[in-house]
């Protein structure tokens, strides 16, 4: 079964919609990954110059299922902690199946110009394990920028790996996502949250998502997000007690079903 | 500051009957495909008509009445309810503003329908206590179509003209009567000395235990449609808290369709404080195909829901069919919660016939049906839970749950999830769904409303379906989903532009001779702008359209349509009229669009542009005295490239099709 797998995730156009899915924890996925513009620690892996707005040491991990297949899963675990007037932070991640996966290790760095701008750099190491096909690695960068109009309102732009550098093995068919992201927080009250981006990812078609979050309890938030390319759906629900955060959501798939995933986070 | 503030409500109000009817398309044009051509909406409508002759007393009513305003929706009547607990009875309108989800453009809508009267003596404020209206309306398609010809098999038996006359009485609030008679085109006036369409009704309104009586024919809307909701509904919508229904409960039927109505005797009475039940029984005659089987009996294979009667073999199948449909509903009411009891079997004289397609393997077959529900709202702080759960006698389960969320003064958020087996059988469901009937279909909506300031307005939602057996057209299982957004922009008192988008994308069977898959993805997508401003006494409305068709790896169709609205009402003047000129191109049936046209008053129209032509149509109104109002319509379609328009025994050779409508309204 596993060898079937294998060779279906040989396939691009199988791998690179999968691989393509920057995951931005489960918060953000509750919110329809939309989350380019908004402050969290998982800001680390979606746009690093939001990461200047966390105000103390922060970590999670999580865990996440495919819909696809039970034996395909998603690790992943960030920190992000401020030192004098620079941010910085730090992400592993991996993806795939034992046979075939992908793991991608980054640290990245931001910092405020003012009071309303900020600006982060990531630098990513990326690597691709395939039974009886070998490794193959590679580099790429991210540049994030975020503006702060108000107290309220944010605008954010994510460019992943801009460069379009990719893995040094060629035998190999994937590639590493180059993609351009912008999007926009709402603030609306201190209880509701409302998000939009736009992801263009390089030669595949442009998605538009959005996300809702709403603190219905003081410890507890409800989630909720679409996106339109591929069309999906997402809930989510969140527990934030003392420094503890638990977050759970789903995304739902036309024809595929539910790809459920949890997180697990300290604010320090 | 008070009376500038009362002096813009006021001002306002006079733009509310224009709002009224803007509001209507926008909630049933997501509906427009699914309806019948000329489709009489004219329950909607004369509601509001009413309630303007005889305003609400919102010192004195209850969640049914306000239900019967559209620009409400159920959190905010829930709300109203709230603050009256809470604070008493209302003194002045302008304290409708504390009250959450009612802001300036809401109180504006509904200012013209309610008044505050803390005595509850609104009858002596200047109205009058008898009205009566009688409208005749004729309609005829110019061009000679087909069926009207000398044809010696089928052929259309009676004339091409359509007459639709109505009567209706209201004393007060407390006695209505209404008479309606329809002929429609290609119709004889009688059939069997029989008019071809006749509905009327008496009803009393409050008579101690008795809140409503109808003796003839009336309207059952209870709950989220699931189990008893007869007539129309609106489904999705640019609004999102259309999703939760408004049920009104028994109501006197008025409507020219011919179809989805009890004819009989019901009644709502309170039986206890706060309890309602409403028990009903009705007998009718329907219009069916029937055959016979191979041991000579006559089985039902289907229920012609059209009420047209115009060629032999339907003036033959007219009346075929006996319906009996008893049962009732109890209902509780207090506070924020409202619950709901319905029991009702529908039986025939003639059986449904077992269907041995297998897309019609779960469809009803028998005489007999029971159905039982149980619906629900319920008010916690700012969120609105409805929801509905009910059963067939044919073992097939259905339920449906959702909540309306008031997230902050300018953003609500509405969810809503169903499932509906495949063997649910119900004649008279209305309930949220993708397909036309409420089966075989699970589904989970999303919507979101956003109005920044008076100046902008956003909605959106996604809606996500499953059909768990086939359908019509679909041998799999199959999925698909609505996404919608619209975008309002208002820089001014009299400009407002437009910006909707809608994708919908279901599963059929492909088209392909040698197929891989059997079903294949079939994507609409939608792209309107629309700008309304204002020259002096001219009201100009620009629209512009772009549909896109895919099915599989087919080549994509695109159509469009582009047209100019002017609108001419003068002030103080007793003529008023509105013309447009329009273009389309739609490379064939499955890009077609549609768009809204104005028309004759109780008269909703959403035009079906199809094929490559121009559209023009010009409507007149002419206020002939305090009592007497004329209307006129002329309308044509245009296909250059045509040598006939339409098919069977609607076809027209040549490439114009017109139509003519006239209509006079009589209220003394």
């Amino acid at each position: 079964m596993k060898v079937i797998i294998c060779c279906f995730l040989l396939d691009i156009g199988c791998i690179a919609p999968l691989f393509a899915q920057n995951n931005l924890g489960t918060r953000l996925l509750g919110m329809g990954n939309s989350g380019v513009a908004i402050d969290d620690v998982w800001s680390v892996k979606a746009n690093a110059a939001n990461i200047t707005y966390l105000q103390s040491t922060e970590a999670s991990i999580n865990y996440g299922k495919y819909a696809i297949s039970n034996e395909l899963s998603n690790q992943a675990f960030v920190l992000a902690f401020p030192i004098s007037s620079f941010h910085f932070g730090l992400h592993l991640e991996q993806i795939g199946i034992t046979n075939f996966n992908e793991q991608k290790i980054g640290i990245v760095s931001a910092k405020k110009f003012g009071k309303n701008i900020s600006i982060g750099l990531g630098f990513n190491l990326h690597q691709i394990n395939a039974t009886n096909y070998g490794n193959a690695r590679g580099y790429s960068l991210d540049i994030g920028l975020s503006y702060k109009i108000n107290s309220k309102n944010t605008i954010g732009i994510s460019i992943q790996n801009p460069s379009k550098s990719e893995y040094q093995l060629t035998n190999i068919n994937s590639k590493i996502t180059s993609s351009f992201n912008i999007g926009y927080c709402y603030k609306n009250t201190d209880k509701v949250t409302l998000t939009t981006s736009i992801n263009k990812v390089f030669k595949q078609n442009t998605d538009v998502r959005i996300g809702l979050e709403y603190r219905i309890f003081s410890i507890m938030s409800l989630r909720g997000g679409m996106s339109v390319n591929p069309y999906k759906q997402y809930f989510g629900i969140g527990v934030n007690h003392s420094k503890i955060k638990y977050d759970l959501a789903f995304s739902n798939e036309n024809n595929l079903g539910y790809s459920p995933q949890i997180s697990l986070g300290y604010a320090f | 500051m008070r009376f500038k503030v009362l002096f813009i409500l006021l001002f306002y109000s006079f733009s509310s009957f224009a709002q009224k009817e803007e509001t209507i398309r926008n909630l049933t044009e997501n509906i427009a495909n699914s309806l019948p051509e000329d489709f009489d909406m004219s329950e909607l409508i004369e509601k509001l008509n009413f309630y303007q002759k005889n305003p609400i007393n919102l010192n004195n009513t209850n969640a049914e009445e306000l239900k019967n305003l559209v620009f409400l929706n159920p959190l905010q009547i829930s709300n109203f309810f709230s603050h009256i607990e809470t604070n008493g009875k209302l003194n002045d309108l302008l304290e409708l503003q504390s009250i959450d989800g009612f802001d300036l453009s809401v109180i504006q809508n509904i200012l013209p329908f309610v008044r505050i009267n803390a005595n509850n003596a609104y009858n002596n404020i200047n109205l009058k206590n008898s009205l009566h209206e009688m409208l005749i309306r004729y309609g005829q398609t110019i061009e000679k179509q087909k069926g009207y010809t000398n044809l010696e098999e089928r052929r259309y038996l009676g004339g091409p003209e359509k007459i639709l006359f109505r009567y209706k009485y209201n004393y007060e609030k407390t006695i209505s009567a209404s008479l309606v008679s329809d002929k429609d085109a290609g119709e004889n006036f009688l059939n069997n000395n029989k008019p071809s369409f006749i509905s009327a009704n008496v009803a009393f309104f409050e008579l101690k235990k008795f809140k409503k009586i109808v003796i003839g024919d009336y309207a059952l809307q209870f709950g989220q449609g699931l189990t008893l909701w007869s007539g129309f509904s609106f489904n999705k919508g640019a609004d999102i808290t259309s999703i939760a229904k408004k049920d009104i409960g028994l109501n006197p039927y008025s409507s020219a369709n011919e179809y989805s109505f009890f004819r009989g005797i019901a009644s709502t009475i309170s039986i206890f404080k706060n309890i309602d039940f409403t028990p009903f029984i009705s007998f009718r005659n329907l219009d069916s195909s029937l055959k016979l089987n191979l041991e000579n009996e006559t089985s039902l294979s289907n229920i012609n829901q059209s009420g047209l009667h115009r060629t032999e073999n339907e003036i033959n199948n007219k009346n075929n069919l006996k319906q009996v449909v008893y049962g009732g509903v109890i209902q509780y009411q207090k506070a924020n919660l409202s619950v709901g009891l319905v029991a009702y079997q529908t039986k025939f004289s003639e059986d449904f016939e077992q269907s041995t397609e297998p897309y019609k393997r779960y469809n009803f077959s028998g005489n007999k049906l029971l159905n039982i529900g149980l619906h629900y709202n319920y008010t916690y702080n700012n969120i609105y839970f409805f929801g509905e759960i009910a059963r067939s006698s044919s073992n097939g389960l259905a339920y449906i749950n959702g909540a309306l969320i008031s997230l902050s003064p300018i953003l609500s958020t509405g969810i809503l999830h169903r499932k509906y087996a495949e063997n649910y059988h119900n004649f008279f469901n209305q309930s949220l769904a993708e397909s036309s009937e409420a089966n075989n279909e699970s589904g989970f909506y999303a919507g979101l409303n956003i109005n920044p300031s008076k100046h902008l307005s956003i909605s959106f939602y996604s809606d996500y379906f499953r059909f768990p057996w086939l359908k019509y057209r679909v041998d799999e299982p199959s999925s698909g989903y609505d996404v919608f957004g619209q975008l309002n922009y208002m820089p001014s008192k009299t400009t407002k532009l437009t910006i909707r988008y809608k994708r919908l994308q279901k599963q059929q069977n492909t088209d392909l001779e040698k197929r891989i898959k059997f079903i294949e993805n079939v994507e609409n997508e939608n792209y309107r702008v629309e700008l309304n401003w204002t020259i002096k006494q001219l009201k100009l409305q620009n629209q512009l359209q772009v549909t896109k068709y895919l099915k599989g790896e087919a080549k994509a169709e695109f159509s469009h349509l582009i047209y100019q609205d002017i609108s001419y009402v003068p002030k103080n003047s007793k003529i008023s009229g509105n013309i447009r000129l329009a273009y389309f191109n739609s490379p064939s049936y499955n890009s077609r669009l549609y768009a809204y046209e104005d028309d004759v008053l109780y008269n909703f129209t959403f035009g079906m542009y199809n094929g490559k032509g121009i559209r023009s149509f010009l409507n007149l109104k002419y206020k002939l005295t305090k009592k007497i109002e004329l209307w006129s319509r002329y309308a044509i379609f245009i296909y250059p490239n045509e040598t006939t328009i339409g098919s069977d025994l609607d076809q027209i050779n040549g490439n114009k099709k017109s139509e003519i409508r006239l209509q006079m309204r009589y209220q003394f």
